[in-house]
């Protein structure tokens, strides 16, 4: 199921509240196992089992690391074993494409929440948890199951054994809530519509009209993650859980080092945590640490699928990290913030092209559309139809990766004064929200891929 | 900030967004499925039975979605409201439909392959040579943008006039043309195209039937006009969802003087002594009222005071044409080819009148292959 769903809304919801809220509070936790359950078995039943297989697989694990407390060299075991089941079953479900197994839903998120529960186990950093009804809800609880943000284990710890959900703390969640669905609904799907009649055109497509497609896809990949993020920590904190933020305006970002710290923070947390610390980050000399940025991106890569454009996507990252690093950092800091800007969307912009396109030579493809003028020319009618019979969502998509977008957010949420006509205005984004819901056929979701 | 005031903003949010989804829900339940929609003009899905299948393989989920959308309380609202906002953020293209200036919607004007194109004037001049000696006419109808013109900016539309003139250049000695673009233009007529709907209007059918009897040596008759519905709201609206408001009048054109007809629908096996079907008039699609819609067959006797009879093959644009032909054939037998099963050739041979006529409207003539092959 997802969120930007009516049956998520108005069906499984209210009845999942109604639940939640009206039995007695012992019933919590498992009341959002069993509604969690359901949640990934609507529409995919059959990978539900590979889910508790995983679960319990690692709930074990972690029991009998947590027993050989004493013996170093049998708690490594339990480390190395874990690793390697966790990765292997990431790795015949979502690299062993001549399997033709179709990718199970979550596993890229659900089984890198999983390691951090063990590795951390193993450093000493938390202790095992021996409830099994907690540690299956930390695996699968579907406001974070299928898209993230990855919750790290340490996070949350105590929250899967005691919460407090108060009306307010409900309320503010229903405000994250509504903002992560009217990015997703109105303006993702709106722009991605913009962006598939585009590269739906198989013949070549004029310069300016492969720009326009290009940056719908940056919004729309920007509002479909960080929506859902949005909607996964607004509905967290629904029942009491406190998520960390994923998406800090990553389009604001003046750097591509910027924009990493501000975009799907809780993957490049996990990268840093698990991968790039252990391997000896930046503490054994350039060379190294070169090395690691390597490592760490080509991973970052692949995470997010299987093809080469996605490994040379994470690589094309680490070439501006590490240059940005080393050499240019020092030159950026002298050019005026606005110039700083564009370099960063540009540099983010072309990474997008890799990104969507389905191979790397139709990514070139793409390019060259973008930097030369083909058999199209300059700018055509469909260059001026996706601009102007849309040009207010490109002003309120622009606008809502723009700090005035949170500044005037921010405003609203303190006017003490007619408080109750920004709560209608919510609610009216939630009308159109359901409205485009009912009506629009294009409705997908991007890192469901992933 | 006032931490408390700020508590009881959230608060008032989470209730109102919980009563939300609650009457919704509640709603839903309550108020029965309807079967069709009238604005959209479709069959509305129901509840779909789950099965181990269904369930195992998702299909059951999609489905269930798509009945609460189909079911949804108030889904005419909702859908008009998104519409309305598209519109005005400035959206003038929907499934293909533009929404140009005045409330007017217009169809694009299509670009036919040339396999297509070179099939249909080929079935043309077939049609006629089979006939050798009876007189054959085409009567090509511009679509509204083509002769109202206005369509919003950056539209990508054929030039259908150019087209229409390929068509005329293509045709066999002897097979006559009518020039529907002038005819309609000359014609004075004020309103030639429903806004809402693709179809042109009575009158402006009128101005094509005297064009029509100019070129074929008929006297045109005369016709008086009544307005039959203040309600119609057309199929362009219903596909974009553009002027889903907006109501327009259909109006008919009955001889001034009596006569009386009697149809028979070949294949439906039913007869009917009347061109209109007014029941159509309480249905989503209004134009139907003119022979109550698309027949592969329509055989029409009339009273008219001759013996001369025509072959009609045509698209729907014919339909409120044809009212106008009682008068100068004692028969005339209409038929749609796409309605057609089975082989058309043999159906024309079929009937070997005096007269035969191609009505299509542009779009429908470059879109298909007309002879179905």
């Amino acid at each position: 199921m997802v969120f930007s769903s009516l049956t998520f809304l108005f069906v499984f919801l209210p009845v999942v509240f109604a639940a939640y809220f009206l039995l007695p509070k012992s019933f919590r936790n498992y009341v959002l196992l069993a509604a969690s359950v359901f949640f990934y078995a609507w529409g995919e039943p059959v990978y539900i089992i590979l889910m508790v297989l995983s679960l319990l697989f690692n709930y074990f694990v972690g029991r009998e690391m947590e027993e050989k407390d004493d013996n170093p060299a049998a708690r490594k075991k339990c480390l190395l074993f874990a690793l390697a089941v966790n990765l292997g079953l990431l790795a015949v479900f979502k690299y062993c494409t001549f399997l033709h197994l179709s990718l199970p839903i979550g596993i890229s998120f659900y089984t890198f929440q999983a390691l951090s529960y063990v590795i951390d186990l193993y450093i000493g950093k938390i202790r095992a948890q021996k409830s099994l009804t907690a540690f299956a809800l930390y695996i699968c609880m579907f406001p974070q199951l299928i898209a993230g943000p990855i919750v790290r284990y340490i996070d949350v710890e105590k929250q899967l054994k005691n919460r407090t959900v108060t009306l307010a703390s409900f309320g503010s969640g229903v405000r994250l809530f509504l903002v992560g669905l009217g990015k997703k609904v109105l303006l993702a799907n709106a722009v991605g519509a913009v962006f598939a009649l585009i590269t739906g055109r198989a013949a070549s497509i004029a310069t300016l009209t492969a720009w326009v497609g290009a940056i719908a896809y940056m919004l729309q990949i920007y509002f479909d993650f960080s929506g859902y993020s949005d909607m996964a920590i607004g509905l967290g904190r629904m029942f009491g859980f406190k998520f960390n933020t994923n998406f800090e305006l990553p389009y604001t970002a003046v750097t591509i080092t910027d924009f990493w710290h501000r975009w799907h923070i809780s993957l490049s947390t996990w990268f840093r945590e698990y991968v790039y610390i252990p391997l000896g980050g930046n503490r054994k000399g350039v060379p190294r640490q070169i090395l690691n940025l390597l490592i760490v991106w080509g991973l970052t890569g692949i995470w997010h699928g299987a093809g080469l454009n996605f490994l040379f996507w994470g690589l094309y990252y680490a070439g501006f990290l590490i240059l940005e690093k080393f050499v240019l950092a020092r030159f950026l800091e002298k050019l005026p913030a606005l110039l700083r800007h564009l370099y960063a969307l540009l540099i983010v912009l072309v990474g997008w092209v890799f990104f969507f396109s389905e191979s790397l030579s139709g990514a070139f493809t793409y390019l060259k559309s973008m930097f030369t003028v083909g058999a199209s020319g300059f700018a055509d009618a469909l260059t001026g139809s996706s601009v102007f019979y849309h040009w207010l969502l490109w002003i309120a998509a622009v606008f809502a990766c723009t700090t005035a977008a949170r500044s005037l957010r921010k405003r609203l949420d303190k006017t003490r004064r007619r408080a109750w006509i920004v709560n209608i205005l919510y609610l009216v984004l939630f009308f159109l929200c359901i409205a485009s819901l009912i009506t629009e056929s294009y409705n997908p979701f991007l890192y469901f891929r992933f | 900030m006032n931490k408390k005031y700020r508590g009881s903003f959230d608060r008032h949010l989470g209730i109102l967004f919980t009563a939300v989804l609650a009457v919704f829900l509640i709603v839903n339940i309550l108020v029965p499925d309807r079967e069709n929609s009238f604005t959209e003009n479709r069959v509305l899905a129901g509840l779909p039975k789950p099965s181990a299948y269904t369930l195992a393989s998702g299909t059951f989920a999609d489905d269930f979605e798509t009945y609460l959308s189909d079911q949804f309380a108030g889904r005419d609202t909702f859908r008009n409201a998104i519409s309305f906002v598209r519109w005005v953020g400035g959206n003038r293209e929907e499934h293909g439909v533009y929404s140009a200036p005045g409330g007017q919607l217009l169809e694009a004007l299509k670009e036919p392959s040339e396999e297509v194109l070179a099939a249909n004037i080929a079935f043309l001049n077939d049609t006629a040579a089979a006939r050798s000696g009876k007189r054959t006419t085409v009567l090509l109808v511009p679509d509204a943008g083509a002769v109202l013109g206005h369509y919003p900016a950056f539209a990508v539309n054929a030039d259908q006039a150019a087209l229409f003139e390929q068509v005329k250049e293509g045709l066999s000695e002897g097979i006559g043309w009518v020039d529907t673009a002038a005819a309609l233009k000359d014609s004075g007529v004020k309103k030639l195209y429903y806004k809402t709907d693709h179809h042109w209007t009575t009158a402006a059918a009128q101005a094509a039937y005297d064009s029509y009897c100019a070129a074929v040596g008929l006297t045109p008759g005369e016709f008086d006009f009544y307005t039959v519905s203040r309600s119609f709201n057309g199929q362009l609206s219903s596909i974009s969802g553009f002027c889903m408001l907006e109501r327009e009048t259909i109006e008919i054109a009955t001889p001034a003087e009596e006569e009386s007809v009697v149809l028979t629908y070949t294949d439906e096996k039913k007869k009917k002594a009347t061109l209109y079907d007014r029941e159509k008039l309480t249905s989503s699609d209004q134009y139907a009222v003119f022979l109550g819609g698309n027949s592969s067959i329509i055989d029409i006797s009339t009273t008219a005071k001759t013996d001369r009879s025509l072959l009609l093959v045509k698209d729907s644009f014919a339909n409120c044409f044809i009212p106008f032909l009682t008068g100068n054939y004692s028969r005339i037998v209409v038929v749609d080819p796409r309605y057609v099963t089975g082989s058309l050739n043999s159906v024309l041979e079929r009937y070997p009148t005096d007269d035969l006529l191609f009505l299509y409207s542009g779009n429908t003539f470059f879109e298909n292959s007309i002879s179905g092959q």
